[in-house]
């Protein structure tokens, strides 16, 4: 199949069209689009991918706890790592998820720290030189007095010591405080035993052991005049913590209701309202009686209520209910479409908008079965977009789409790129989120994503791009009028992303905007061409070289799609510096895309493409992806077609978009599936 | 129960704790076929990007080869250590392009993947996972995944392939990739778990009942669940419920004789030094009898790393293909000098521990190899694969064997999987039968 498409590329090269590769969708097994009715497809059963987790414990539990981040990573599949058909589970993934949900719950559960003082006396504790003096430990020399102290929950701690010296010399004893090896303060002290001082730092601590310590620094000895500086350490005190506010939080967002008072009745309101919440849906007796055994397991183990509600909380969290985001279908082997329920739906609006789980208004409005009203879902989503919580799609779609999480894994050469560091990369990738929130939120067409004179910098950014100082560390908006940059193609994050450590790469960049926003990635080389020609040619430029690609008819079939884009960028090195000359050679940023229009430098290019229809319809079919967590199959065709042509009617608006997925049928109807040859195990 | 609060991973960080691990033979069913008592174990080792094979393949034949420039580390275990000149693994040749991805999802199935991002995703049961199957049920732990490399944040991994493929070796069926722990902690939680000194048996046990107890719990949950779910949703709930009962049988096998860790890895790790943590901990999971069954990602598929710190400043992938630029062979040789060196470091380390007659190496195969062959000719012919260890007598080593008839991998995998008692016969796509030559 590949095959013959490759081959008719090159037959086809003269066209425009000459490379046709991926172009519209792959092909698929399944209903066939021309005869079927109407036919919203299927999402698989969806597993939590890392970041889902995360967010939906963080808004669950009121953690910061994030222990998703120790889960092996998801797969990615078409460009996503949200795609619920590649979501595997493996052992591993079980046995983390059972981790997770104990720290979780511990933390969650966890009754409020009560302060603790703990002394520890020196001549018990001892010193790592010295020796005991009476009350004290004397460090006669350099070193230090320190012990392992349980401090028994985060919070703020006092660190207190009586020391005194002997003094000699021409300074006083030198101490240094620290706790779990931070430095608290260094001291001077200049008392003796006639009056001795009692040095006191406060400290922000974790709970758990942590070593307290009191160093002397400098010791002093003059063999001649026997002077000598000693260090006396009498005592070391920890009290705290002393911001206990006699409640945990989290601890009292479970407890609906005071199970002491309350009893059995309450403690099975507090599993139902937890699962409810965790499970996404209405919880059945059943479930909750299944929840409240765990209760009765544990007084028959003769443990008390908390330990049985903390087993129940754990299960729910291990529970397939909470893993995964189940969808039913009443006939799973029937093909007619059907609505999803509210709480599926909710939970598809709730991880498309936010990754995250619905919240209290949300899953009330499911509950009340509201949401299969249009005019609901779209107040619904409005309500979400304007909740900081949809900045998810910052993060997780634009951050995939737009290549800006990949800049964490590139590594510029430091000989070739040595202005490249960690806080330009920082800079560059708040540019570009700042960038896309600008359309996110705002009412600009999103075709000017391409063409917009204004981009996002800070003093670092601004420096760096030579656009007018901006002050501070702070980001604002500024202007490009101009300069060579325009819009997102001329922005660090994606110049960057699209080269080699070394060099640039016009090839890598042509093809980033075909793929990314044109939907129309020219197919691989063919085996053994990739790379440039083994011929070193010193004396020409990349672009130069490139021109090997136009000689050969299989090689020009795609790259003269590919590589104009590409030499118009040219200007921006691998790390998006404006340049004029590649290694002495000036550069040549002109060139003519395959449809015959002829551009020169990086802003005519991108105005090219900001006209080109592909690229709203483009734009549609991979949030589409990201809406539903799936590949968009030939059957997907009217619909993606449809909410292309309304997204452009409407001028582009990001929201429309959002709203034109969320209101199609394949988000809102599912069907079952045949049963595949081979696919029952 | 209060003990129970104590974070596991604050409590191990000590240095020295003596640890309890599974016994040996655990009540595990006995195999029907007479056995002797040798823990035979399986441990692959998955380099990307395919290896200067000018610089490999030594030029002799036999015991009396040399080594060559990137074989060279190898010299302290080369009496432990067979080059297998010859073998292919053409099931991981890609529909048009993606000899990364094909490679990588063939590279313990030989089996010819399905080219697709979606819910047609198939390979086939790895050789390791055939071999955790048989020998599994021996050790608290079945078989484990690890990695050095999560993946890339963003974009496609090869040519339309998903990046499953080019992210996972392991696969416990056709469908099911087995995704590998990366961050050295989590292994070392995974391979200590549950320990707790102060604990009392009846406190043990009593955890052991909760812990049991919830996992029964959702066990419950998900057939509910699958009973009503199509064929694709029912195939997820069985990956989880397989998981979990993976976990309980864990939970039941409880702990045994006694095993000195490691201190506890540190937060982050550089790429040198968590390749070696990685070493360490694996030379650890076999001594103490954690598993029998590895599998090892040094990269994913196709990897751009930069080798920095031996001075190639390029992506590798870029560099593999090499365009026969003499600069771009050297690089390679670099890089696949000390990806080499990083092996034998493992193969040391498990030789220094001794086993019965000999060391645990003499009875582990470890398989070594690539996705592919040359990197600027992505060929699955003429395959790099070393194979160290004696897998307790089954195994001649020593010598650097050259097919002519270039005898497919799996029959490799086959010969490997008989001698730990797997009775196969055949394997992936074009496995036939046992490889000759290994015992000599």
């Amino acid at each position: 199949m590949r095959r013959n498409a490759w081959m008719a590329g090159v037959l086809v090269t003269s066209t425009a069209l000459g490379c046709v590769g991926q172009i519209g969708d792959p092909p698929t097994g399944g209903v066939d689009p021309g005869t079927a009715g109407p036919d919203p497809g299927r999402v698989t059963v969806h597993r939590l991918n890392r970041t889902e987790y995360n967010n939906t414990v963080r808004d669950l539990l009121g953690t910061a706890l994030r222990p998703a981040d120790d889960f092996p990573a998801d797969d990615l599949s078409y460009g996503f790592d949200n795609i619920a058909d590649v979501l595997s589970m493996s052992p591993t993934h079980v046995e983390l998820y059972e981790r997770a949900a104990e720290l979780l719950v511990s933390e969650a559960m966890s009754l409020p720290a009560s302060l603790v003082k703990t002394k520890l006396e020196g001549e018990t504790v001892g010193g790592s030189v010295g020796v005991a003096a009476g009350e004290a430990w004397n460090l006669y020399s350099s070193g230090d007095v320190s012990s392992s102290v349980s401090f028994p929950g985060k919070g703020q701690y006092r660190i207190s010591t009586r020391v005194w010296g002997t003094q000699a010399g021409d300074e006083p004893a030198k101490v240094v405080l620290s706790v779990g090896g931070v430095q608290l303060g260094t001291y001077d002290v200049p008392n003796t035993s006639t009056n001795p001082v009692v040095l006191e730092a406060m400290a922000t601590v974790d709970g758990g052991n942590k070593v307290v310590s009191v160093e002397f620094t400098n010791d002093f000895y003059d063999e001649t005049t026997m002077a000598d500086r000693n260090l006396y350490v009498d005592w070391i005190e920890v009290e705290g913590p002393l911001d206990a506010q006699g409640v945990n939080p989290q601890r009292e967002r479970i407890f609906t209701c005071d199970p002491v008072k309350g009893g059995d009745t309450c403690a099975r309101q507090i599993l139902g309202d937890f699962a409810r919440k965790a499970w996404r849906r209405a919880i059945s007796d059943d479930e909750l009686n299944g929840l409240f055994a765990f209760v009765t397991l544990a007084k028959a183990e003769g443990d008390s209520v908390d330990v049985g509600l903390k087993l129940a909380l754990q299960a729910v969290l291990v529970s397939p209910n909470f893993l995964f985001r189940i969808e039913m279908d009443p006939d799973p082997t029937s093909l007619t479409p059907h609505p999803l329920n509210d709480f599926e739906l909710a939970s598809r609006l709730s991880y498309f908008l936010w990754s995250s789980m619905p919240d209290d208004e949300l899953l009330q409005v499911a509950e009340e079965g509201r949401l299969q009203d249009e005019g609901e879902l779209r107040a619904q989503v409005l309500r979400m977009l304007d909740d900081p919580r949809s900045e998810s799609l910052i993060e997780n779609f634009a951050g995939q789409w737009l290549y800006t999480r990949a800049l964490g894994d590139h590594e510029p050469d430091y000989a070739i790129f040595p202005t490249y560091n960690d806080e330009l990369q920082e800079a560059m990738r708040t540019e570009t989120k700042l960038f896309f929130r600008e359309f996110l939120y705002g009412d600009r067409s999103l075709t000017e994503m391409l063409t917009a004179d204004f981009t996002f910098a800070n003093d670092k950014l601004a420096a760096y791009y030579g656009l007018p100082a901006v002050e501070g560390s702070e980001f604002k908006q500024v202007s490009l009028e101009g300069t060579a940059r325009q819009g997102l193609l001329t922005q660090g994050s994606l110049l960057t992303v699209t080269s080699h450590p070394t060099r640039t790469s016009p090839v890598k960049r042509g093809k980033w905007v075909l793929e990314q926003l044109l939907c129309s990635a020219p197919p691989p080389p063919p085996p053994g061409v990739e790379g440039l020609p083994k011929v070193p040619m010193p004396t020409s430029t990349l672009r130069e070289k490139m021109e090997q690609h136009r000689k050969d008819p299989v090689c020009a079939s795609c790259h003269t799609a590919m590589d104009p884009i590409g030499f118009a960028l040219e200007s921006f090195d691998g790390i998006g510096t404006y340049r004029t000359e590649d290694q002495g050679f000036p550069i040549d940023a002109s060139g003519q895309l395959p449809t015959g229009e002829t551009f020169n430098g990086a802003r005519e290019m991108a105005d090219l493409i900001s006209g080109d229809p592909r690229f709203g319809r483009c734009a549609s079919k991979q949030l589409f992806t990201y809406a539903l967590g799936r590949g968009s199959e030939p059957r997907d065709r009217k619909y993606i077609d449809h909410i292309a042509v309304e997204f452009a009617a409407g001028g582009y608006k990001m929201k429309d978009l959002i709203a034109l997925i969320v209101t199609s049928e394949p988000f809102r109807l599912r069907r079952g599936e045949t049963v595949k040859a081979g696919s029952e195990k | 129960m209060k003990r129970f609060k104590l974070s596991r991973r604050a409590f191990l960080g000590g240095a020295g704790a003596v640890l309890t691990l599974p016994m040996l033979e655990f009540t595990a069913p006995r195999i029907a076929r007479a056995e002797d008592n040798i823990a035979r174990r399986f441990l692959a080792f998955y380099v990307p990007n395919g290896i200067h094979m000018a610089g490999w393949t030594p030029s002799a034949y036999g015991p009396n080869y040399e080594l060559t420039p990137i074989l060279t580390p190898l010299q302290d275990v080369k009496n432990k250590l067979l080059v297998l000149t010859g073998l292919e693994n053409t099931p991981g040749r890609p529909e048009m392009a993606g000899d990364h991805a094909g490679g990588t999802g063939a590279f313990l199935t030989c089996r010819h993947v399905t080219k697709t991002e979606g819910a047609d995703i198939k390979n086939g049961i790895s050789v390791d996972q055939m071999i955790a199957e048989h020998v599994g049920q021996k050790t608290r732990i079945k078989s484990m995944q690890l990695g050095t490399d999560g993946g890339s944040s963003a974009g496609g991994c090869d040519s339309g392939y998903s990046c499953a493929y080019s992210r996972n070796i392991s696969w416990a069926s056709e469908t099911q990739p087995l995704s590998k722990t990366v961050n050295p902690q989590v292994v070392f939680d995974q391979l200590f778990e549950g320990f707790d000194p102060v604990a009392t048996s009846a406190e043990k046990a009593k955890r052991q009942k909760y812990r049991m107890s919830i996992l029964d719990y959702v066990l419950d949950d998900a057939s509910r669940l699958s009973g009503k779910l199509g064929a694709t949703d029912k195939r997820k709930l069985e990956e989880y419920m397989n998981g979990v009962r993976e976990i309980e049988l864990r939970i039941e096998k409880g702990t045994g004789p006694e095993c000195t860790p490691i201190d506890k890895p540190p937060e982050s790790l550089e790429f040198p030094a968590l390749v070696k943590m990685m070493c360490d901990l694996m030379v650890l999971a076999f001594k103490c009898d954690a598993t029998r069954v590895i599998s090892f990602m040094m990269g994913n598929a196709g990897s751009g790393r930069a080798f920095k710190f031996i001075g190639v400043d390029e992506a590798h992938h870029d560099i593999s293909h090499h365009m026969s630029v003499q600069e771009n062979y050297d690089k390679l040789t670099k890089i696949n000098t000390w990806e080499v060196a990083q092996l034998a470091y493992l193969l040391k380390e498990l030789d220094a521990i001794e086993e019965g007659d000999g060391t645990i190496l003499d009875n582990c195969a470890v398989f070594f190899s690539s996705e592919i062959e040359d990197g600027n000719a992505h060929r699955h012919t003429n395959m790099p694969v070393l194979l160290a260890g004696g897998l307790g007598g089954k195994i001649k080593p020593g010598r650097h064997i050259v097919y002519d008839d270039a005898p497919p991998v799996a029959n490799l995998f086959i010969s490997i999987m008989n001698a730990v008692g797997v009775g196969a016969t055949t394997f992936g796509d074009n496995g036939t039968g046992p490889i000759t030559g290994l015992v000599g």
